[in-house]
């Protein structure tokens, strides 16, 4: 149940300078503040400075990000100031909320970031790139040809990969990902008859049943 | 005035395939009230196959989730659910509540001399009391430091890992324990003589552990073992497919 702080910082009715205050007062605080729908960008701009008073620049970064109000500009001055991507941000917050991780789920995150996260170390930040409904082209290659699997299945089930991405995912070796590309609205026909000769009876079935199989 | 037909009569026809070509279509649950309906009626007996196939293959995971609590779905059905690999994790464990589905799969991964041949319960499956022959003999490759130089010792240093990051608080690495999931993912690919059923089955139970330690959440319980109980019955599974010591190449995973 939501303590009476949490509520004020949760209430579009606080008034700013208060929700300022209240960002000093714990990380779940800040959270709900961050959250609260009466925070506009030039809000959350002081309180990312705040937070790094409280928490080091890639904690705060993590916490800010969590807000759907930030835009492409703040998403890169953020990068300008915390560049490395490449590392895990520290032992503060759970795995899901790493500063790469945030990034790339953010809907706002540019797209030169999104080139870069698609070099990632971590599966788990290349995981969550596969998802994305704006990868340009080049990242949406690199992603077919992700040395794990987890992410290839992620990116077969993306209903904006075009035709000849599926392609090639047609022929990748796991089956989830045929499984996948089978069920995808994009699937060209070549790629459908292809996985409608597969042995295995739960991707021959998916392929046939597509409304695209003539 | 025609009466308007009920969701099970529209698609009650024995051409599963139409049903689904015409369900991917037009997928039906478009408002509340008939989505409502859909759901109730995708987890009991009287349930087209069409739509039960249907929803195993493009559902939600909502959806998902209601079909696996369905007592009468046919093995087919089945194995679509077990083949979406991001979702399968979520019910895996509804699928095997049945005893017909546990017996096929204790059949599938360890044949007709089943070690297990009691294990009536996903319970008495998880935590078998004849694992420590097997742990004892690999416990005795694995260095005081660094990776193992077999794959069935390295298994079980993961295990040991992973008890530690789940139940004495350890802090999950993105680099370091996701690498170790490729491992085990790795050995469960590697596992001859298993159908897809029972691999996707072992799959789903990896994923569901990275879930699990990813977000620090213990969400099935512990046993005496102090381990993931999926884990544990993947390497007992290796173990067992695999008496001789399979070498294992850390370079090529961890990178030194």
């Amino acid at each position: 149940m939501a303590t009476k702080i949490e509520k004020l910082a949760a209430s579009p009715e606080t008034p700013l300078e208060v929700l300022l205050e209240l960002v000093k007062k714990g990380a779940e605080i800040a959270s709900n503040v961050i959250s609260n729908p009466a925070i506009n960008l030039t809000t959350l701009r002081k309180i990312f400075l705040l937070l790094q008073e409280e928490y080091r620049l890639e904690g705060a970064a993590v916490m800010v990000l969590e807000s759907p109000c930030i835009d492409e500009a703040f998403i890169l001055e953020i990068y300008s100031a915390c560049p490395d991507i490449h590392s895990e941000t520290g032992d503060d917050h759970p795995e899901e909320n790493d500063y790469p991780v945030q990034l790339a789920k953010h809907p706002s995150t540019p797209a030169e970031i999104i080139t870069k996260l698609a070099e990632s170390p971590f599966y788990m930040v290349r995981e969550r790139l596969a998802a994305r409904g704006d990868l340009v082209n080049a990242v949406v290659l690199r992603l077919a040809k992700d040395p794990n699997v987890q992410v290839r299945r992620i990116l077969a089930t993306n209903s904006s990969v075009n035709a000849g991405i599926l392609d090639l995912l047609a022929k990748d070796s796991d089956q989830t990902v045929l499984l996948k590309v089978a069920l995808n609205s994009h699937t060209s026909t070549r790629a459908l008859h292809m996985l409608a000769v597969n042995p295995n009876e739960s991707i021959k079935f998916a392929a046939l049943s597509s409304p695209a199989f003539q | 005035m025609v009466k308007k037909l009920t969701i099970a009569q529209r698609y009650a026809r024995a051409d599963i395939l139409g049903v689904v070509k015409e369900l991917r279509t037009e997928p039906p649950g478009k408002d509340d009230a008939e989505r409502k309906k859909l759901h109730k009626l995708l987890s009991q007996e009287k349930c087209p196959c069409g739509l039960l196939m249907w929803g195993a293959l493009c559902g939600s995971l909502e959806v998902k989730q209601q079909i696996a609590s369905n007592p009468a779905l046919s093995m087919p059905v089945i194995e679509a659910l077990m083949m979406d690999t991001e979702s399968a994790p979520w019910y895996v464990f509804d699928i095997l509540g049945r005893d017909d589905i546990l017996s096929t799969l204790i059949c599938d991964l360890y044949g007709s001399k089943s070690p297990y041949p009691d294990a009536a319960t996903l319970d008495k499956f998880f935590y078998p009391n004849s694992l420590s022959p097997l742990e004892e003999h690999w416990k005795q490759f694995i260095p005081k430091q660094g990776y193992c130089e077999t794959m069935q010792s390295e298994l079980l240093r993961i295990l040991w890992r992973f008890s530690n990051t789940l139940y004495r608080g350890f802090n999950y690495t993105l680099h370091y324990d996701d690498q170790m999931f490729i491992v085990l993912n790795n050995a469960v690919d590697s596992i001859p003589d298993i159908s897809s059923f029972g691999r996707n089955v072992l799959r789903a139970f990896l994923r569901w552990s990275q879930i699990q330690q990813r977000s620090r959440e213990t969400l099935l319980p512990s046993h005496g073992h102090d381990a993931p109980a999926p884990v544990v019955m993947i390497l007992d599974v290796y173990w067992r497919k695999f008496p001789e010591a399979v070498p294992f190449d850390s370079k090529s995973i961890y990178g030194s």
